[in-house]
């Protein structure tokens, strides 16, 4: 029994609820016969993955869904040995080289240069070229993406390369100039609110409007947690109640009640305590820059407008220094410093306004 | 004994005639000692006449320059004579066999006594020979003039009974010679000196203004010219003389005293550019030795003479070929003593005044002296009877005389008065007697070669600084080895004690283990011990190979081995079965060479029939922890500053060396209570005061200092000292620099993690502003570093010094208020790496069926997935299992998984979804899944990583047994799966799954699970169809 996300996941083109024009163009776009490498962009939960599968069934038919789980092993020069699972069908490959941690570059060149140079044996299927699914380029290290940037070139006869990247910022101008690229925004509410309607409706339950935009809410216009905290408020509590509480992500909470502790006390004691909570923040695998956009959030939520500034502009700054250095804690930890230290001076300047 | 008689010799000369009384009073005694050397020789000499004889003959062959060969029977005769002077006398002359009859039948044994010294010289003599019949009739005139003179003069000097006849028969002899050759070889060596000396003068005569160095020429060649004028008889005299010579040269005595002279430190290179040569038996050195004592000092060893040759050091039986080259050359002729003394004059040491001195004195130069006393030990070991013991020594004390004065009378032109002479070499008497006091001898001391490490090592057990007292760890040594066999007889079934049992005296342990610092007497203690306890050792440190092979087959062959240290010493128990194996430093067994050594000794320990004592510096090194289970564990601590002072305070009195008690103290807390390296400094220290007395406070002072930074600190000792106000009052900006430097991949990270329990200085308000500058200098610190560690910027770590330690350590210079921690940093970057880890793998499994990215996966779906799973098994119990189970099943997830969604969704204070499972229902769960679910390609390679991880999860418990079972079947079917399909599937594909299915212990039948496979493949496909 699968998740409802999963479930109800549209498998074809013209079902999908949202960006129809846009379905309407990537369908056309299949039945040309050719077309170039893409680039599907857009923030988690908006249904890249989802319109990338689509497009593949479009090309190939359903025998694109008959997937196989494969591990690859791989050498690096300093010969280690790295694994790296990839998903499948007769048609299409589906890896995601950052698995490979700073050996992608390894997995690039050895596993997509193979892959590509071959070419499909059976040439009464569909096409003749195979499609190399690639998630998470952005995440690719630097050498990475040079190493595929040949690839993309060279091989374009035998095969289109899917990349699916979330901020197109850190792909390198010249992967992004060799694909076309194909905006997938988050949905609008509205959109959202009629995706979670038409999955109560095949679920047999019926939703309240008003717990729909509440989820919508809490789910940052991202589909994916949207329908999972629908599922997850199913179990909870049926018939559903408007006011009905919303299960919560936890780490949303505990990185919550982290900018409430900095609020309330300003310390060097204090800051070791929040540090503590960071770390806890960072072993569970909420990306740094998450947490700072959450951290800054919060904070600036009950703050004046002078420090409100200045707190943006730590933020920035640190968060700039995280992503050229190496160890996240060290910069969510200074950023947390500095605003302790203008937020205690803010209001030992108040309390002295307050006395005259 | 050749010692006592040149120092006979000296002091008779010393006497120089004056108290020839004396001097006979004492000949008595030599000649008793002589006796003695004579009867051995005596023995010598007809053991192997006939083996010398052919090696003499082939030599002489040589030497005569092929001349010899014209002999038929050259060996025939000479075995006569030998035969003949065997039967009449041990010493034996080639002058004798040449005319037997004049001498032998005029002198009797006399002449043979006298021809006795000569052997050496014919062959000088053979050198010199020159060209010129009328040079060398003219020459032999003034020679022989001049021996009369001589003997007039020891005559009137001595008045000894017995000379007067044996001058004369001199005399005799060398005016009936027929040829100018024998008169020559019949001439005493002190003639033979005379001609030497001569020979320009006669030049002179003969052809006048002739320089110094021509006459040298001439008598070169002169040489060659001899050798073919030889006559047979001459050959045949000079072959018997080369036969002796060799002869001698085989019964030579080794060194007589050996090291009875002490050999002086002397500057480097306070030799070089000095070329050596050296010759014959040296008194207190074996010729080696003196060579290697050259080389140090940077002097040239040759091995003939030549011009270049600067000193020719002779001792006894010196080749007198060697010595005649050399004073063709004008080599100068050193004894031991004057090389020695050459050493500290050329190294500036005082030559010292010893009793030597007096008997160097009345020789006017080195050289001269020198000849004498060769002279003198020749006429020592050739075989002698004793009733001409005391002619010898009459004719001695005269030849010491003479030499000297020669010289002075070729100066003086022949006719000068015995007066003259005689204050000439009063005088030059006195001169050497200044130059000799300038160069005092040294005070004889072989300790002095010895580092004073070694030179005080403890000698007992007691003298082990800070092991005394029974709770010592000598005392527990002692005790352990002494009941050794006792306790390990294979009687007893010993019981391993208790880690933390106090009072254990590691009877069950049949190893020892020694772990602490070094310089603190570990090796010391276990070899004292051992001797005390009569133990003899085997000792294997880190410069043996300790590879596994070698500890198997060398050591445990030499355990099996006795000992045959008793045999020799004449113990009464004379073959020892108490052996102790020590292998010192055995946490440097590393490397190639020493791969297993570990876990041999180990094995060796485990089986060994001795005991083994082990030597670390850190036990709690990773190497080592194996071994300290099996040993019984003695820990070294640094001994008390007071207890290393009193003992270096005794050296120090012993050296006579004066030191500073607070300086002593400086240096001891500056080397760590090293005792070793304290004593070290020391040396070094008194070294300095001998050179430079003045700069003494300073080098000690800066030696501490030096000693001081060389250690090293740890990072807590240096995270301490980054923050603490009093620290930085003395140190220097460099000196805040340096303590990164202690280690710069942690000091940042100790920075970090404690910067914020230091409470600093100043006012109260200020220290949040305080901590948020320090935290952005961290943050600069931390870009510097992805910078070096990214670009391998190493020049940028001192940048990164500033940043990560000296700035935040002046922001809140301060205090501690806590305890120092060790970073966290690590653990939970390790923790994060994990859950990373587990969270990639669960994406993995699930990426047929979701779509969303690793990230999304872990914060998103992880907790709705757990629910999904858990929530019918605590709603319903046994009746949820299957719910669950097809959860787990369209998410292709692993039984394992749900561990891993556990811990991805947990958080502080948050309770396990698992933990309101019933056990039973959990149990089910497992069984329901092994039944049902089929094996996915990661399964097999999950479950080895699962037991590789030891699953400590009580679920795993229950389970185990039919997951073990089950798990076999299914990688089986892996694995023939993988063989059916393999045309399908991608090369790289199959290696990997082969690997994986390999490295499980698939051992069921193979066929079952090919008959399976077949059942399970369309499965699979229509499982993924779905």
């Amino acid at each position: 029994m699968a998740l409802w996300v999963d479930k109800h996941r549209p498998r074809e083109l013209l079902k999908l609820d949202y960006h129809k024009d846009q379905a309407e163009n990537l369908k056309n776009l299949c039945q040309q016969g050719d077309f170039p490498h893409l680039m599907f962009y857009g923030p988690s939960g908006a249904g890249k993955k989802t319109r990338i599968m689509c497009l593949l069934r479009e090309l190939y038919g359903a025998g694109v869904e008959r997937l196989r789980n494969e591990t690859m092993t791989f050498t690096t020069p300093s010969n280690r040995k790295i694994e790296i699972m990839t998903v499948g069908s007769n048609y299409h490959l589906e890896v995601n080289p950052s698995d490979a941690g700073i050996y992608d570059r390894v997995v690039v060149i050895d596993l997509i240069k193979q892959v590509a140079q071959t070419h499909q044996i059976d040439p009464n299927g569909q096409r003749d070229f195979k499609v190399i699914v690639l998630s998470e380029v952005d995440e690719l290290t630097k050498d990475a993406q040079h190493a595929l940037r040949r690839t993309m070139e060279k091989y374009v006869a035998t095969c289109r390369i899917i990349l699916s990247v979330n901020s197109t910022s850190r792909v390198i101008p010249a992967i992004r100039s060799r694909c076309l690229g194909i905006r997938v925004a988050a949905p609008t509410p509205n959109e959202m609110i009629s995706v979670l309607q038409a999955i109560s409706k095949r679920e047999n339950i019926s939703l309240p409007l008003e717990l729909a935009t509440r989820i919508i809410d809490k789910s940052e216009r991202n589909l994916r947690r949207a329908i999972l905290m629908l599922e997850a408020c199913k179990v909870q509590q049926y018939p559903f109640t408007a006011q009905q509480d919303i299960v919560e992500l936890d780490w949303q909470v505990f990185l919550r009640e982290t900018a409430n502790q900095i609020l309330t006390e300003q310390s060097p004691a204090k800051l070791e305590k929040v540090r503590d909570r960071l770390y806890e923040l960072l072993a569970q695998g909420v990306p740094p820059d998450v947490i700072f956009q959450g951290l800054v959030k919060e904070l600036v939520k009950n703050c004046d407008m002078s420090i409100k500034a200045k707190t943006l502009e730590y933020a920035t700054l640190y968060e700039h220094r995280m992503q050229n250095g190496a160890k996240h804690i060290f910069h969510l930890e200074a950023f947390v410093a500095q605003f302790m230290n203008i937020y205690k001076k803010f209001i030992a300047d108040a309390m002295m306004m307050d006395d005259f | 004994m050749q010692p006592t008689i040149a120092s006979f010799f000296q002091k008779a000369s010393s006497s120089n005639g004056s108290k020839p009384k004396e001097a006979e009073a004492k000949e008595p005694k030599k000649r008793k000692a002589r006796v003695i050397s004579s009867d051995e020789d005596d023995e010598v000499v007809p053991a192997s006449p006939h083996v010398s004889k052919t090696k003499h003959s082939k030599k002489s062959k040589t030497e005569c320059n092929g001349s010899g060969t014209s002999k038929t029977s050259p060996t025939s005769p000479k075995k006569l004579k030998l035969d003949k002077l065997k039967s009449k006398s041990p010493s034996k002359n080639p002058s004798t066999a040449v005319k037997p009859v004049d001498p032998m039948s005029l002198f009797g044994g006399e002449t043979k006594r006298i021809e006795a010294k000569k052997p050496p010289k014919p062959k000088d003599r053979a050198l010199q020979e020159l060209e010129d019949d009328d040079i060398d009739k003219s020459l032999m005139e003034i020679d022989l003039e001049e021996s009369v003179l001589e003997t007039t003069k020891e005559k009137s000097k001595n008045d000894a009974s017995e000379r007067p006849p044996k001058k004369d028969k001199n005399k005799e002899e060398k005016h009936t010679p027929d040829h100018k050759k024998i008169k020559e070889e019949k001439r005493t060596p002190t003639e033979v000196k005379v001609k030497e000396e001569k020979t320009p003068r006669s030049k002179k005569h003969s052809s006048a203004g002739h320089d110094d160095e021509k006459p040298k020429s001439a008598r070169k060649s002169s040489a060659d010219l001899d050798s073919s004028i030889l006559t047979d008889e001459e050959r045949h005299e000079r072959k018997r003389m080369t036969a002796i010579l060799y002869q001698k040269y085989k019964n030579r005595s080794s060194v007589i005293n050996h090291g009875c002279k002490e050999v002086p430190k002397g500057k480097p290179n306070c030799l070089a550019g000095l070329t050596f040569l050296v010759t014959g038996v040296l008194e207190s050195l074996e010729r080696d030795e003196a060579c290697s004592i050259i080389k140090e000092y940077s002097g040239k060893v040759m091995t003939t003479v030549g011009k270049r040759l600067n000193y020719l050091i002779a001792g006894e039986d010196s080749g007198p070929k060697k010595l005649a080259q050399a004073d063709e050359f004008n080599v100068k002729i050193i004894t031991e003593d004057d090389f020695l003394n050459l050493i500290r004059e050329k190294s500036g040491m005082k030559v010292e005044n010893g009793g030597h001195e007096d008997n160097e004195k009345p020789t006017t130069s080195p050289k001269k002296k020198e000849d004498v006393k060769i002279k003198k030990e020749k006429h020592s070991t050739p075989p002698e009877k004793k009733h001409k013991m005391e002619e010898i020594e009459i004719k001695k004390e005269k030849l010491e005389s003479p030499p000297e004065k020669k010289p002075k009378k070729e100066e003086l032109n022949n006719n000068k008065a015995e007066t003259k002479i005689k204050k000439e070499v009063q005088e030059e008497k006195q001169q050497i007697k200044s130059v000799k006091e300038e160069f005092p001898r040294p005070p004889p001391v072989t300790e002095d070669m010895m580092a004073w490490v070694d030179k005080y090592k403890p000698t007992s057990v007691k003298e082990i600084i800070g092991q005394q007292g029974p709770a010592s760890n000598v005392a527990k040594l002692t005790n352990w080895l002494s009941k050794w066999y006792v306790n390990h007889d294979g009687k007893k079934k010993l019981q391993k004690p208790n880690p933390w049992a106090k009072n254990d005296d590691g009877s069950f342990y049949k190893a020892a283990l020694l772990s602490g610092p070094p310089g603190i007497g570990k090796t010391t203690t276990a070899t004292l011990v051992c001797k005390e306890l009569g133990f003899d050792t085997v000792e294997f440190n880190a410069s043996d190979t300790r590879s596994k092979r070698l500890l198997k087959e060398e050591v445990s062959e030499l355990l099996s081995n006795k000992s045959l240290y008793g045999y020799f010493y004449g113990n009464a128990q004379a073959v020892t079965k108490k052996h102790v194996l020590i292998m010192d430093e055995v946490d440097g067994m590393a490397g190639n060479e020493d791969r297993g050594g570990i876990q041999e000794l180990i094995g060796l320990i485990k089986e060994s029939s001795v005991p083994i004592i082990c030597m670390c510096n850190d036990r709690n090194h990773q190497k080592m922890r194996s071994l300290v289970n099996y040993c019984y564990d003695l820990r070294f601590n640094r001994p008390q500053l007071k207890q290393i002072k009193g003992r270096i305070l005794s050296i120090c009195a012993k050296e006579n060396i004066k030191l500073d008690s607070t300086k002593l103290d400086e240096i001891i807390s500056a080397t760590n209570n090293d005792i070793r390296q304290s004593i070290n400094h020391i040396s070094l220290l008194s070294a300095g005061k001998e050179l430079n007395l003045t700069s003494d406070k300073k080098l000690s002072k800066e030696e501490d200092k030096t000693a001081q930074k060389d250690l090293k600190m740890g990072p807590w000792d240096v995270v301490r000292k980054v923050f603490s106000a009093d620290e930085h009052k003395t140190m220097s900006f460099y000196d805040k620099c340096d303590l990164f430097f202690h280690d710069y991949s942690l000091a940042p990270l100790f920075v970090q993690q404690n910067y914020l329990i230091v409470s600093p200085a100043g006012p109260k308000s200020e220290v949040i502003s305080k901590v948020a500058n320090t935290a952005d200098s961290l943050s600069l610190g931390d870009l510097v570093d992805k910078k070096i560690r990214s670009n391998s910027a190493w020049a940028l770590l001192p940048t990164q010094a500033i940043f990560s330690s000296v700035l935040p350590g002046e922001y809140m210079s301060g205090h501690f208020t806590g305890q120092i921690n060790f970073p966290g940093w690590l653990g939970k970057n390790s923790r994060s790496t994990k859950r990373s880890r587990l969270a990639q793998e669960i994406h993995d499994h699930t990426r047929v069926k979701t779509s969303g990215s690793r990230l999304s996966i872990r914060l998103d779906y992880a907790p709705f997935l757990l629910n999904k799973i858990v929530k019918p098994l605590v709603d319903k119990g046994q009746e949820g299992v299957e719910e669950s189970l097809e959860t787990l099943k369209e998410y292709h997830l692993l039984r394992e998984d749900i561990e891993s969604l556990i811990e991805l969704s947990s958080w502080p204070g948050k309770k396990s979804p698992m933990d309101a499972v019933d056990g039973k229902v959990k149990a089910a769960l497992t069984r329901a899944y092994n039944k049902e679910v089929l094996a996915y390609s990661y399964s097999a390679t999950a479950g080895v990583k699962k037991k590789r991880a030891e699953a400590s999860d009580d679920l795993d418990a229950l389970g185990g047994g039919m997951e073990e079972g089950e798990e076999g079947t299914t990688n089986a079917a892996v694995e023939s799966e993988d063989e059916n399909d393999d045309n399908l599937e991608n090369d790289g594909l199959i290696k990997a799954k082969k690997k994986s299915a390999s490295s499980t212990k698939a051992s069921t039948s193979k066929g079952s699970a090919a008959k399976k496979s077949t059942t399970t493949k369309p499965k699979a496909a229509a499982k993924s169809k779905k």
